[in-house]
């Protein structure tokens, strides 16, 4: 008995091999780096920034994606100085479940963010390291490893100028965060990367960002 | 459908400042968080009621509305110790009584088959509440119906008596009649509820959840849920056994920390093997010091999760004892193994895993609490203060759950804020800001650009605050945030904007 024919019309989303191939190729040409969690995932991440940065704040942006993407977010904060947390719950961060490690100086905050990478539990972990910061290269060593292990971005924030030397030779991706008023209640922020160590250099990105009561 | 009861000693820290202090049973009387103008009125009597006195305001908001207000705090061991006594006692009457977590005073009983053996549950519900106030002399609601959220919600709305419903209909139409200020709820959820008009249960099941969730949060959508009898749970049978203790006596003094972790270890072991048998598993493990001169250290060592894993508590015991200074040589250790029952974890089999282990994450916080202390590892909750240090505040962080980020449409900029602000009396910045100041009164421009003042005032109790606060953008593009103290007559850098 001869076998019927295959009926495609009865698989709506059947398409053919051969587009399904173009539209991929199309795909891989569209895709531009961005500062999102994907692209930062498994990496030892630097933002800093001069006089007009942004730094803290594309630093809580990240914090608010990964957190819609359902994984869970650290901050450690070494020095006198924080994020203001109505501030960050007015860009849509559940401060609930944001732990926020308190500690002295930046050894001790690599130290802290040595203990949350190694859990593999986070998706990102962002150290708040302050003025003239350093780390030691092992405990950096260190670091780089479980973000590879784990997929966990490592994001250092740092006050260094653009044209001072990275927190390290390990850093996969240095940013410098830049803000303008672009507006009335308007602000662009920018990171302009200095070094990609996966795409190369010379890319940037750029979001829009409203003052606070006050500012506007 | 199982009876079950709800039992509510009416205003259980209330009752207890009332049994310490038995003249002010007729006066004005609210607990407080803390004995401070700026403490948090908790629970209030019927005479603060009448002068509108409610649980959220302020103890010196409070007493201006009453000058003869009388205030005293509770403490959490007190009100656990109570909580302890009544849920034994009420173990005589039901074979299953639930405590209700967080809200002292709350108890669901299982009702099941107790109309016969006391012929009837009116009978039943009378002797609880007349052995409650014979005994431990406290006044109760006893509310027999068909679900947590029925019971309770009318018991708190009912203030003293008993019911006994005998249809589940009947139950839920009283439900919906029940006022949200009957009910414990968050002070400011209350009072936005209430410029909408909507001020009972029934009123409140009428919105749509997911509304409720973004203009309320999570807490609030939790009650609707409960409310709606979403989340109806089995009770969970109170267990009264002693939380089990060891006592060593090491003979010599001993000064190496590493030493003393093997002592304990001796001991650990029959303890968590003990909690074993029970079903229990360690959620606190309490540790006292007793030195050789005089005096003692006292610690907690607290788990990510219950657990009877003995290399994980002394992991942790490591870290916390490296941290520790001891002040001499210990001779005798307390050991105190605090409990909670061992959870069923089966329905997890039906939820999909997850990228990242929430578990892992408690695991690793415990470590670095158990490194750095308590004070070290927090989360940030938004508070009611004027003045921006007092708009939130650092708490503990005991365990870290799956985040629920809000819908935002446009982020604002994130300040960076000084844990204590820096005086500019001398600085170029300041010198710049006096100028300034003095320009802008004329009208005249300059190069700082100066955006305010926004005036904060508070904190009149302890002499008054005075801040007229502004962001001041440099030449450069840097915007700080700074503030003129009127009081001082200095300018202070409160923070910037990164």
């Amino acid at each position: 008995m001869p076998r019927p024919a295959l009926d495609l019309g009865k698989f709506g989303n059947v398409v053919r091999a051969a587009s399904l191939l173009d539209g991929q190729a199309q795909r891989a040409g569209e895709q531009v780096a961005q500062w999102v969690p994907e692209e930062l995932a498994g990496r030892i991440v630097e933002l800093c920034g001069g006089r007009a940065s942004s730094a803290l704040t594309m630093a809580m942006g990240l914090v608010y994606r990964v957190q819609r993407q359902g994984e869970p977010a650290a901050w450690v904060s070494a020095g006198d100085a924080t994020f203001f947390p109505p501030d960050a719950a007015l860009g849509g961060i559940d401060l609930e479940a944001l732990p926020v490690v308190r500690v002295r100086d930046a050894h001790q905050a690599a130290r802290a963010a040595d203990k949350l990478a190694r859990s593999g539990a986070f998706g990102l972990v962002v150290l708040d390291l302050g003025e003239g910061a350093s780390v030691p290269t092992p405990l950096m060593r260190r670091l780089q490893k479980w973000a590879e292990a784990h997929d966990t971005a490592l994001l250092c924030l740092t006050h260094r100028p653009a044209e001072a030397p990275s927190l390290s030779s390990l850093v996969s991706l240095r940013g410098v965060a830049g803000r303008e008023r672009t507006g009335e209640d308007r602000f662009s922020c920018r990171i302009e990367v200095t070094r990609d160590k996966r795409r190369g250099a010379g890319w940037s990105f750029e979001e829009v960002c409203c003052g606070p009561p006050g500012l506007r | 459908m199982d009876r079950l009861a709800c039992v509510n000693v009416i205003d259980l820290p209330l009752q207890l400042l009332l049994r310490r202090n038995p003249g002010w049973q007729e006066r004005p009387v609210v607990v407080v968080d803390r004995d401070q103008p700026n403490g948090l009125v908790q629970w209030t009597n019927k005479y603060a009621r009448c002068s509108r006195i409610l649980p959220g305001m302020r103890y010196a908001q409070a007493l201006s509305l009453k000058h003869d207000l009388h205030a005293g705090t509770v403490t959490d061991e007190e009100i656990a110790e109570s909580v302890d006594e009544i849920a034994r006692l009420l173990l005589d009457y039901t074979p299953v009584v639930e405590a209700a977590h967080g809200q002292p005073g709350i108890f669901w009983l299982g009702a099941r088959g107790l109309d016969r053996l006391f012929r009837s549950f009116e009978r039943w519900a009378k002797t609880v509440a007349e052995e409650l106030l014979d005994k431990e002399g406290f006044y109760t609601t006893v509310v027999v119906g068909f679900s947590r959220f029925g019971t309770w919600a009318i018991a708190r709305a009912k203030r003293g008596g008993m019911l006994v419903l005998d249809e589940a209909d009947e139950q839920d139409r009283l439900v919906r009649r029940v006022p949200l200020e009957a009910l414990h709820v968050d002070p400011n959820f209350r009072d936005q509820l209430r410029k909408l008009g909507i001020g009972r249960v029934g009123e409140l099941l009428e919105l749509p959840p997911e509304g409720v969730r973004r203009r309320f949060g999570k807490e609030a959508l939790l009650l609707y849920r409960r409310a709606r009898g979403d989340l109806e749970m089995p009770l969970t049978p109170y267990k009264p056994e002693d939380d089990p203790e060891e006592h060593l006596s090491l003979g010599a003094p001993e000064t190496v920390s590493t030493k003393l972790v093997f002592w304990i270890k001796r001991y650990l072991h029959p303890l968590l093997s003990e909690l074993e048998r029970r079903q229990d598993k360690l959620t606190r493990l309490e540790v006292v010091f007793i030195y050789e001169r005089a005096g003692h250290d006292k610690f907690d060592v607290r788990p990510a999760e219950p657990t009877t894993d003995e290399g994980q508590i002394l992991d942790l015991l490591r870290l916390r004892l490296d941290a520790l200074e001891l002040r001499g040589g210990v001779v005798e250790i307390d050991l105190c193994a605090h409990t909670a029952q061992a959870q069923t974890e089966q329905l997890e089999v039906f939820v999909a895993k997850k990228k990242r282990d929430l578990g892992a994450a408690n695991r690793a916080l415990a470590r670095l609490r158990a490194e750095l202390g308590d004070e070290a590892v927090v989360r940030a909750r938004l508070a009611d203060g004027h003045l921006p240090e007092a708009s939130y505040r650092w708490e503990p962080i005991d365990r870290l759950d799956e985040a629920q980020p809000d819908d935002i449409e446009l982020r604002p900029l994130v300040r960076r804020i000084r844990r204590r602000p820096e005086p500019l009396s001398h600085s170029r910045l300041g010198l710049d800001l006096d100028r300034q100041r003095d320009r802008q009164r004329d009208r005249q421009d300059d190069s700082i650009e100066l955006a305010g003042p926004f005036v904060v005032s508070g904190g009149w109790w302890a002499g008054g605050v005075h801040r007229d606060y502004h962001f001041a953008q440099t030449p450069d593009g840097e915007i700080v945030w700074v503030y003129w103290d009127e009081k001082r007559q200095r300018w202070y850098r409160h923070g910037g904007f990164e």
